[in-house]
């Protein structure tokens, strides 16, 4: 998931919440003004690191961006760590061959269907 | 976490970001039992503007919607700063007095319907009858010749051929007025004001529905139908109609001693 791709799915997942509160009357439409006022500077944080520590600020005083935030960067998160994982398994897939036959080590076909699963 | 683990996780954002969206609209329905208080707000204001912000999602995009509402743009109406337009449409359309006096005349004019009711009113209530339907137009001239002085700021800034006519139409109505007051004579005064309502109607009439069939921009933009503005029950009369009238009550003595002159004449008739 890239930066604009986080960014677009905290902002989808915010005015989710957002609606969904101002229609169960858990949010006043001054409360969610002021959300939509607070949350909007941080999407010009310039990287990735920058935005996630402005959105960890703010999460604690507005429930709905903590909302957002949980599920955006927990999807980011995880694809971040499967996305490592799989670059990992492909750099041993390359390396093992070669390795595996001198030093009895495990053969490409088992690391990748350890990977797959 | 209650509301996130109903939320699909957005895999491809880009592509299924509005069947998500739309889909996860249905569920926003559903109410949530005990859950903290919030301020009391008319539950239609705020479905009205959860459904704006979601259509706005839909439309404009996510952070566009998330602009609009740091800027307020999804408002409740009650609350937001009125335009021009609006503020217009509300002093139009909504003002009491005018409705009140429109619905009244209405049965005054029943009430007072000399086919109908001659027979059957006294000679003796006649002249008070005769006074309070003098008084209930009166009533309905001061408001309309309010609302006369705020159209014709309008007319002038208009670019239209009716203009010239509407405006001569308006002043004759104001003269009209005047004569209406220094009358004497009871009935005379009423058929006077009841000509004078006439033409403030067609004067209206002209102003919403102008000679290509187009609506006024501010008239249109106020939502404004001639049709509520027209008196319901009186009879349609041509300007033509109105100043042979006029002419045989005395109100207009000739073309030349009034300020209408020949050419404006002519485009009076246009504009009916």
């Amino acid at each position: 998931m890239t930066y604009q791709k986080l960014q677009t799915t905290v902002q989808r997942e915010l005015l989710y919440q957002i609606i969904t509160n101002l229609r169960n009357k858990r949010l006043s439409h001054s409360r969610a003004k002021r959300t939509a006022q607070v949350f909007l500077p941080i999407l010009k944080s310039e990287d990735v690191s920058i935005f996630l520590n402005a959105l960890t600020k703010i999460s604690y005083s507005y429930p709905e961006i903590l909302e957002a935030s949980i599920v955006a960067v927990g999807a980011y998160e995880k694809e971040k760590v499967t996305a490592g994982l799989s670059s990992v398994r492909n750099f041993l897939q390359e390396v093992l061959p070669s390795q595996s036959s001198i030093n009895g080590g495990l053969p490409s076909e088992a690391l990748a269907k350890g990977g797959e699963e | 976490m209650p509301m996130s683990s109903n939320v699909p996780v957005a895999v491809g954002v880009d592509a299924g970001i509005n069947d998500s969206f739309s889909a996860e609209s249905a569920e926003m329905s559903k109410p949530i039992v005990g859950e903290e208080h919030v301020e009391e707000e008319p539950k239609e204001t705020v479905i009205e503007t959860s459904d704006q912000i979601l259509f706005s999602a839909k439309n404009e995009g996510f952070e566009e919607t998330l602009i609009h509402l740091a800027e307020g743009d999804f408002d409740p109406i009650d609350k937001k700063e009125v335009g021009d337009t609006v503020e217009r449409e509300v002093e139009l359309t909504t003002s009491g007095p005018e409705k009140r006096t429109a619905e009244s005349s209405e049965s005054a004019q029943l009430e007072f319907d000399p086919e109908d009711k001659t027979d059957e009113v006294p000679k003796d209530n006649e002249q008070d009858v005769v006074g309070s339907r003098v008084k209930d137009l009166e009533t309905q001239v001061i408001n309309l010749e309010e609302k006369n002085k705020n159209l014709l700021e309008k007319i002038q800034s208009l670019e239209s051929s009716n203009t010239l006519a509407m405006q001569t139409l308006l002043e004759m109505t104001m003269v009209l007025h005047e004569m209406a007051k220094d009358e004497e004579d009871e009935e005379k005064k009423a058929t006077m004001l009841e000509v004078l309502v006439d033409m403030m109607a067609s004067l209206m009439k002209a102003m919403f529905v102008p000679e290509d069939n187009k609506r006024v921009e501010g008239v249109a933009q106020s939502g404004i139908n001639h049709q509520e503005v027209v008196r319901k029950g009186s009879k349609k009369r041509s300007i033509d109609e109105i100043v042979k009238k006029l002419r045989k009550e005395g109100a207009i003595r000739s073309e030349s001693q009034t300020h209408q002159e020949g050419p404006q004449q002519e485009s009076m008739q246009q504009a009916a």
